[in-house]
């Protein structure tokens, strides 16, 4: 029962290996992205529910992935990359960082409400109202 | 012979049997006997005031309807520079996302009780009714506390309510009465106080930002500064279910009292391109508590006015002085009318005037002329009781109406403390004398007058010209 005398199985070898090649790709993605200056969540496809988060945003945020963008477009056209110690900070303080994801979040708690509500078709397939 | 088979076969009556019985003569002898008394109870007002400080006025009826709300003593006249507008705003975001619930979950709720909600923005006082079944008077009043002391700002439904108060300015402007009576204001009390407009321009709405309305909110939307009116349910049941409602929240300190009305008259011209132009000539009225405030109102009455063209029948007031020497004497009035605007303290007393730009000067002149008359002609018993007995009925009939009378009980506690009976007022106003009436219309000529035109601007005649023949 999980003592770690017992001979580990090849399912926990599978998952525990899983894991550090996981660790290994999300802080090469991590790296490359802040090479160009970009955040995760600014290469978010644009579905409707991203583009309506992206509505909610304050103006500021909205210029500012915008101008990411437009440097990351200008330095990958140009075969570039931030300098070292840009890229450094960027990693640091802001490849992570989210600004759409509690937007997404309100959205899709928003729709859950209004597809489990008395009525909506969510509940029977069909309406019964008159 | 056919036409009485043809009868039997359908089942009608055989009206051959019926005596002929002319229609100018009773069909009975007696005349049918008086309701017991006691039948249908007279309502009574109750009113307590909870320890957190909030009133609570209240009269049962039986009907199963029930019509609960809450006024706050807060308006236009409230705000500053920095959150002109937040009043209407307010009242556009009535019943929307709280803390609670979102605005989805708050329509649900108000749908599977039946219930319909109403809000309202003033210079004085901001309203929030719901009205529904008597069964669900507790869940009105979560709904209503919620809104007025839960109300959370979300970004994007505030936006989107300020593209309809956008809309909302515009169809003021199309509203050229309401319009002209709104800019009276401003101009009668120069911007501030009670001259803030009820709506700020378009262009300052980015200024109403969440934490400036919850702000103002936080300043005057506390349970001392709030009045809970209902019609229906019965007042001890409604005052345990405001407890719950309401009672956890502390009284909070005094709201600042509003800047003192400071009535300056001015003169106020707007060019539109209509075909028309408006005009607005207006004194200083009276405010709500001044003893000069029912003749004022039976003044009102008689003075009366309307539209030159207009349906309606006995009770219109075809007899009123406008009616008799402007509207039926010049063609080209097309509406001349007066208006009584009352606040806490002072009031706004006047008349608009419409006609095309070739005669509104005219029309200006004549309605000066009668304004002026009203001080100096003495006036006829028979117009005075014809007035006050309009005035009375108009008052019982208006207050048949539940909506009416809730608003009635909760203006009159937040406005004085107290409720007048309607009887009460009835006496007032078959205590009104031509006398008194024409004392009041002198006290209204003395003060300088307010003259907004809106329309062709340069065919009413110079504000100190009005002047000089209003004195």
């Amino acid at each position: 029962i999980g003592l770690a005398s017992e001979p580990r199985g090849a399912m926990e070898l599978l998952r525990s290996a899983n894991k550090a090649f996981a660790r290994f790709i999300t802080s090469d993605v991590y790296t490359r992205l802040a090479k160009l200056g970009l955040r995760y969540e600014d290469l978010y496809i644009e579905t409707a529910d991203v583009k309506l988060a992206l509505s909610r945003l304050p103006k500021e945020a909205l210029i500012a992935r915008d101008q990411r963008l437009k440097r990351a477009m200008d330095l990958s056209m140009k075969h570039k990359f931030l300098p070292d110690d840009v890229a450094k900070l960027h990693l640091e303080q802001s490849v992570t960082r989210s600004y759409l994801t509690p937007h997404l979040e309100a959205i899709s708690q928003a729709k859950k409400e209004k597809f489990l509500a008395p009525g909506s078709l969510g509940t029977s397939g069909y309406d019964w109202s008159p | 012979a056919t036409p009485a088979l043809r009868r039997a076969a359908w089942g009608a009556p055989d009206l051959s049997q019926i005596p002929g019985v002319p229609l100018n003569v009773p069909l009975y002898d007696e005349t049918p006997a008086p309701a017991p008394e006691g039948l249908i109870p007279n309502p009574v007002t109750r009113m307590t005031t909870l320890p957190n400080g909030l009133k609570v006025v209240s009269q049962a009826d039986a009907t199963p309807v029930a019509t609960v709300g809450v006024v706050v003593n807060t308006g236009s006249r409230y705000e500053t520079a920095e959150n002109s507008g937040a009043s209407y705003m307010l009242q556009l975001m009535a019943f929307t996302s709280t803390a609670s619930r979102t605005h989805f979950k708050m329509v649900r709720d108000l749908e599977s009780m039946g219930a319909q909600t109403a809000a309202s923005a003033g210079r004085e006082q901001i309203t929030y009714t719901v009205s529904g079944l008597k069964a669900n008077v507790k869940d009105m009043l979560d709904v209503v506390a919620e809104t007025t002391l839960e109300g959370s700002f979300v970004e994007w439904e505030l936006d989107e309510k300020k593209a309809f108060y956008a809309e909302e300015v515009k169809d003021l402007a199309a509203n050229p009465l309401q319009y002209v009576t709104e800019k009276c204001h401003v101009a009668a009390y120069a911007g501030q106080g009670l001259g803030m407009p009820l709506m700020c321009a378009p262009g300052k709405l980015g200024k109403l930002t969440a934490p400036v309305l919850g702000q103002f909110m936080e300043t005057y939307f506390s349970p001392a500064n709030m009045v809970l009116a209902a019609v229906g349910p019965d007042h001890d049941e409604l005052c345990k279910a405001a407890e719950a409602a309401f009672g956890t929240v502390p009284a909070g300190s005094a709201a600042p009292p509003p800047p003192k009305a400071a009535y300056t008259g001015g003169d106020f011209r707007e060019v539109s391109d209509s075909e028309v132009t408006h005009f607005g000539l207006a004194v200083e009225g009276v405010g709500w508590n001044d003893p000069d405030f029912v003749p004022l109102c039976v003044l009102n009455m008689l003075m009366g006015g309307g539209a030159s063209f207009s349906a309606g029948g006995p009770g219109k007031g075809m007899f009123s002085r406008l009616y008799l020497n402007v509207l039926n004497k010049y063609p080209y009035a097309l509406n001349a009318a007066v208006f009584n605007s009352v606040h806490s303290d002072s009031g706004i007393f006047g008349v608009h005037g419409t006609a095309e730009p070739a005669h509104v000067g005219s029309l200006a002149t004549v309605l000066v002329e009668e304004l002026a008359a009203m001080g100096s002609k003495p006036f006829s018993g028979e117009e005075v009781s014809r007035a006050k007995n309009q005035l009375t009925s108009s008052l019982f009939m208006n207050l048949e109406s539940s909506a009416i009378l809730w608003e009635d009980l909760g203006r009159q506690v937040a406005t004085s403390g107290k409720r007048t009976s309607p009887e009460d007022l009835a006496k007032q106003i078959a205590a009104v004398t031509p006398e008194k009436l024409s004392e009041v219309a002198k006290r209204l000529l003395k003060s300088p007058p307010t003259v907004v035109v809106y329309g062709d601007t340069t065919a009413v005649p110079r504000y100190d010209l009005i002047a000089k023949n209003l004195a």
